[in-house]
């Protein structure tokens, strides 16, 4: 049974929707913004991508809105651009299902409320903030705009989060629970990540120092969210391809079985201490890429990967990678430029914390 | 500023309505009705809002179902309590 | 949906402020006694109660990991209980493929820290906390700990967290990517969660009520339950049989409202639709039904129509009155129960329930402890969000 890609939402620092990341894999082109931290030592300047949710305005009305944050309304306009992209906005969609990763959650509002809760004298705090942290408030706004009353899942690991839940998505459609998944991930922005970045990397900081090595090219902090419509393949094949395998486990305890005849996207975002690691594990010769250039250092990258991989496939071209110096390795094929896809199947490999690693095969 | 006058504003700021201002509010008119289309958590957020502005509170909603049935009758439960 | 195969759960571990282990939470629910008291776990003015762990539990004798939330402890605690039950060692999860997927709130959230950053430049006071809230959740720990090389899933559905991993993990097993699964539920006594229930004005200040007319609202609690899933090949290696069975799951969604309850319970009659469809049980099969019950003016008079409705003489209680919400440990927990009633063939009074309500159907929870036939039960949890999660579990071969 083939599990194909029906359509792609996604936004980040390289813009918004498909085709501008279409663009900006063809142009290298993305714009990160200077984050400002006001703190009692003085400003500190910070990198990151920051996302752009104005389109949603087209999809949803305002007072729909006006309870939602930052971190949910780019999850909701992930969605909606992926059903768009799939010509399945208005259409009867069948039994869909939702699921949606998040490495973590919607920060902004809940570093937010902790403070209000902990350090303010009365104990209270604001009931629709309080409900905008719950993990599954996204995922909640979601169904009750789509009124999509299917199985819905918001599962939130790090690094794996994504694949966990193309795993979960996989299975429904496999079992036949459902007849379409709307599947992917959003993480956002916050002033804490941001000073945290601050005092691990960032060259200004003079008390710490700069004592993470990390690439300036791709460790940037990013946001955004990328969606996926998935469903059994009819008699049309997508353009964007199918996605043949989802696999996770442990590379520390026991390595990596890889699918052979594949070009890599590897999760890799700059941060020198994991990029330097998927050297050891990727086939000789094999082409590899990392993008994260284009959409910044997040929990849920490779979501970005994927969309990507869809790209090649619809193209049959594999597009350039970022700074190849980023795996720190000359045993590996980084692609320096575009180049055709051939036969080739496409693995987007994340390495996460802990041992744990999750990868998602495409093919054409 | 009235009573009435704050508790349109924060109103209108916490609860994020966009499309009205605080002086489109009647005195008198229902507040969960079609015009500023607040539901059952935006009653419990003004419960919070009006505890962490006027320092009043209210217990539950067998309380708060009749205290907030217009700005009215909020301002009178609150002026009452200070 | 079709009907899928049963997966064997080879052992399970519980723990919250009934017990510290599954038989002793298991009979504190007949005694009929219950305690709640204001928080200990953190300082705070509001003095609504909650049903702790008060005992010093966490062995740490028992554990390499060490530095970890409250709830990976919990989490843990039950983990080593269900992998002894299922007679299983540390051995026996180092050389299979196992998988680990576990419910969640707090666990996936900051821990009882507060950040701002004025002046916080040093790594003690605001990158370790900022590390351990990145990288400790109960499925690391337990991945962690038990050396498991397989996938990694945390469920982060609010308060049907727990039911939702193990029907996700039940199709882990089914579908062959697993030969085991640890997985259920767990959460802490936290501040926030405490504060921000207060906030919707559901926590009531005195012993829950669920079902009752005199209800308003629910007392939290904290806890963990873990089950073990195994294959059919392992099941078959074992000497003394599983212990139970998942027999079908179903999850829907209201798409209504994200903190009130469907007032027409669609996405819980479609959740039960699809756990009975996929187990290819009738409501006569059903021997009772472990409710949600939490307490709280809507939540309850919902279920209480549904259940009138789907499963009319079938006898249904809350085990919230004892245990308090344990948010998303509950799904798991409440499946444990579900599973060890079936065992005795006996349920609990719902306690708590004295005076029924007019606006609900004339169907009550069991009044008192009563015994019951048959060996298949339901299980339901329903959360914020509109999602609604459904369990069909049955007795094993084995039984403790």
């Amino acid at each position: 049974m083939k599990i194909s890609i029906k359509g792609i939402g996604v936004l980040g620092g390289f813009g918004c929707g498909i085709g501008d990341l279409n663009k900006a894999l063809i142009t290298g082109k993305r714009s990160s913004s200077t984050m400002v931290i006001k703190t009692t030592g003085g400003d500190i300047e910070v990198p990151a991508f920051l996302a752009n949710t104005d389109r949603l305005k087209s999809f949803v009305n305002k007072r729909d809105l006006r309870r939602i944050d930052h971190y949910i309304r780019m999850a909701i306009l992930g969605c909606f651009l992926a059903l768009e992209d799939a010509d399945m906005l208005h259409a009867n969609r069948g039994k869909m299902g939702i699921i949606i990763a998040t490495g973590y959650g919607s920060t902004c509002n809940t570093f937010d409320l902790q403070n209000s809760v902990i350090t303010e004298a009365a104990p209270f705090c604001s009931p629709i903030q309080f409900s905008n942290s719950v993990h599954n408030a996204a995922a909640t706004y979601i169904s009750i705009l789509l009124k999509e009353v299917g199985p819905n899942l918001s599962v939130s690991h790090y690094d794996m989060s994504i694949t966990s839940a193309f795993l979960s998505a996989y299975q429904w459609l496999q079992e036949e629970r459902v007849e379409s998944v709307l599947v992917g991930s959003v993480d956002e922005y916050s002033k804490i990540l941001g000073y945290f970045w601050h005092c691990l990397y960032n060259k200004g900081n003079k008390k710490e120092g700069f004592v993470g090595k990390m690439n300036p090219e791709h460790a940037i902090i990013g946001e955004g969210a990328n969606f996926f419509v998935l469903a059994r393949e009819n008699e049309t094949a997508s353009p964007y391809g199918f996605i043949e395998d989802v696999k996770m486990g442990n590379f520390k305890r026991r390595g990596i079985n890889l699918p052979e005849n594949a070009a890599f996207f590897l999760g890799a975002d700059g941060y020198s201490e994991c990029d330097e690691q998927y050297a050891e594990y990727i086939p000789e010769k094999a082409l590899v890429a990392s993008y994260s250039h284009l959409y910044g250092g997040l929990p849920v990258g490779t979501g970005f990967d994927i969309a990507i991989a869809a790209l090649s496939n619809k193209s049959g071209t594999i597009f350039k990678s970022g700074d190849s110096s980023i795996f720190n390795s000359n045993r590996l094929n980084v692609i320096r430029h575009n180049e055709n896809l051939g036969s080739r199947r496409i693995c987007c490999l994340k390495l996460g914390a802990g041992g744990s690693y999750g990868w998602i095969s495409l093919n054409q | 500023m009235t009573t009435q006058e704050k508790l349109k504003k924060l109103i209108v700021d916490t609860l994020h309505l966009e499309d009205i201002t605080p002086e489109e509010i009647e005195d008198d008119e229902p507040l969960f009705g079609e015009k500023l289309g607040l539901d059952s958590i935006d009653a419990v957020e003004i419960v919070f809002q009006v505890e962490h502005h006027f320092g009043v509170g209210i217990k539950d909603m067998k309380e708060g179902r009749p205290a907030m049935q217009s700005i009215n009758t909020l301002a009178a439960f609150i002026e009452a309590r200070l | 949906m079709k009907p899928v195969a049963p997966v064997a759960i080879a052992g399970i571990g519980c723990i919250c402020s009934a017990g510290l282990v599954l038989k002793e939470c298991t009979d504190f629910l007949y005694k009929g006694k219950r305690n709640p008291a204001p928080p200990v776990n953190f300082s705070t003015k509001l003095t609504f109660p909650v049903f702790e762990v008060l005992e010093d539990f966490f062995q740490s004798s028992l554990f390499k990991e060490q530095n970890i939330l409250r709830t990976c402890k919990l989490a843990l605690t039950a983990t080593l209980e269900a992998i002894s039950d299922a007679g299983f060692d540390r051995k026996t999860l180092e050389t299979k493929r196992v998988g680990a997927c576990i419910g969640t709130n707090v666990g996936c959230s900051m821990h009882n820290e507060s950040f701002s950053n004025d002046g916080m430049e040093d790594k003690t006071s605001f990158i370790t906390p900022v590390n351990r809230f990145l990288f400790s959740n109960p499925t690391s720990s337990i991945a962690s700990e038990f050396k498991i090389t397989g996938p990694l899933q945390t469920v982060v559905n609010a308060c049907s967290s727990g039911s939702d991993a193990l029907g996700l993990s039940a199709s882990w097993i089914r579908s062959g990517i697993c030969d085991i699964v640890i997985t259920g539920g767990a959460d802490e006594m936290y501040q926030i969660t405490y504060t921000g229930f207060k906030s919707l004005l559901i926590n009531d200040d005195s012993p829950c009520k669920p079902f009752d007319l005199n209800r308003n609202g629910l007392n939290l609690g904290e806890g963990a339950a873990i089950f073990i899933l195994v294959s059919e090949e392992i099941e078959k290696e074992m000497k003394k049989g599983p212990r139970a069975y998942i027999l079908g799951y179903g999850s829907a969604t209201d798409a209504f409202h994200h903190t009130k309850t469907r007032p027409d319970g669609k996405g819980l009659k479609l959740a039960i639709e699809e756990a009975m469809e996929t187990s290819d049980t009738t409501p006569s099969d059903i021997a009772f039904i472990n409710a949600h019950g939490t307490g709280t003016l809507d939540n309850d008079l919902v279920e209480s129509r549904v259940l009138y409705e789907m499963f009319p003489g079938v006898p249904f209680f809350s085990t919230k009155g004892y245990t308090g919400h344990t948010l998303g440990a509950a799904g798991a927990i409440e499946a444990a129960f579900t599973i060890t009633c079936l065992e005795k063939g006996r349920v609990p009074a719902s306690v708590g329930f004295t005076t029924p309500d007019p606006e609900m159907p004339p169907a009550y929870p069991v009044k008192q402890n009563s015994t019951i036939n048959g060996n298949k039960a339901l299980s339901e949890t329903l959360a914020f969000g509109g999602n609604n999660s459904v369990l069909i579990l049955s007795t094993g071969e084995h039984q403790p």
